[in-house]
């Protein structure tokens, strides 16, 4: 089907993404059939081919109700075959966009038949996902702009950038060299190591500078948000997630609050923002 | 955007474990912007979890 559907006579992909809803794992078959031990027909498979994100949405068994009001959004063997088994072909995993629920019986035939409704505001997401990514692909290098969030939790200069078994000041520094080799717009002045990465970040606005005085914030963060910026963004959220937001932290606030970190061209390497803390 | 390395900014916030609907804070915080998460797979109880947020997971070792 990717041969003839999806690729062109050039072996191209004419598409720039997928959604797919199909369960299990699409290329499990083709592994186990054609492989050998270590041959490079394991490698080969249709997906590889095809080249493009495949975006994985679920068609939930459940009704749209207990999908809203339960705390695990895909549960039992759904998790299986439609999170973990497609993760394995290397789908990107999003969410429900469909609930199960029975019907009325119109047909007068005794028994109500169970019918796929989908849930809207799921699917326009699933949708603005995948078109964004495929926009992605269209953009020149040079002009993707990237932001690379580092962890830092608790919000300490010495936890910045901690992640488990990874170097990641290297990892960044190598990820910037190899976007800069990709024609991604790095300005002049890319850190050599992750030494110098650490360094630069520290000399900036962080998490650690409560005592910074206001008028410095603006000259040391990369930017700041105003109230108002702010106030749009939430507004057009969820409007569940704002009462809760309301509900646990009070109303928007009037203060604007500053970015952290550092920018190279259009890459900003920054921290996460503090969980919790005033 | 990039989450380098475990943990990233959009875990353990309240919702859902997986498959968010959009009362789920990870979801309205990230919403359709691409997000890659690339992070070492082998921590045993914590690498093969599946993410709540559509990544495409590279899964370094």
């Amino acid at each position: 089907m990717t041969d003839n559907w999806l690729l062109n006579d050039a072996g191209e992909p004419i598409v720039d993404a997928v959604l797919s809803s199909f369960m299990f794992s699409l290329s499990m078959d083709e592994r186990g059939r054609s492989a050998d031990d270590e041959g490079s027909s394991a490698e080969d498979v249709f997906l590889d081919r095809l080249g493009v994100p495949v975006f994985q949405t679920v068609t939930t068994m459940r009704s749209r109700s207990r999908y809203e009001s339960s705390d695990t959004g895909v549960m039992g063997f759904e998790l299986a075959l439609s999170v973990a088994l497609p993760e394995f072909d290397g789908n990107v995993i999003t969410h429900p966009i469909s609930g199960k629920e029975r019907t009325d019986d119109e047909a007068g035939i005794g028994s109500a038949p169970k019918h796929h409704f989908p849930i809207e505001d799921r699917i326009d997401h699933a949708t603005r996902l995948a078109v964004n990514w495929a926009e992605l692909r269209h953009t020149p290098n040079e002009d993707k702009q990237v932001a690379v969030v580092l962890h830092n939790y608790p919000p300490s200069d010495d936890g910045i950038g901690t992640a488990f078994g990874l170097d990641s000041p290297e990892s960044t520094v190598n990820l910037l060299e190899e976007l800069a080799a990709r024609g991604y717009d790095l300005g002049d002045e890319m850190p050599e190591d992750g030494q110098t990465l650490v360094e630069k970040l520290t000399a900036q606005l962080t998490l650690e500078d409560r005592w910074v005085a206001p008028e410095d914030v603006r000259d040391l963060s990369v930017d700041v948000v105003s109230p108002d910026t702010y106030a749009d963004w939430f507004s057009e959220t969820d409007g569940r997630f704002q009462e809760n937001i309301i509900e646990e932290w009070g109303d928007v606030p009037d203060r604007p609050f500053a970015i952290p970190g550092v920018e190279f061209g259009n890459v900003l390497v920054t921290v996460q923002p503090p969980r919790g803390s005033a | 955007m990039v989450h380098l390395g475990t943990h990233g900014s959009l875990e353990w916030l309240p919702g859902k474990t997986v498959g968010l609907n959009g009362e789920s804070a990870p979801d309205q915080l990230v919403d359709d912007v691409p997000n890659v998460y690339p992070y070492i797979v082998n921590n045993p109880g914590e690498g093969p979890r599946p993410s709540a947020v559509p990544t495409p997971r590279s899964s370094t070792t």
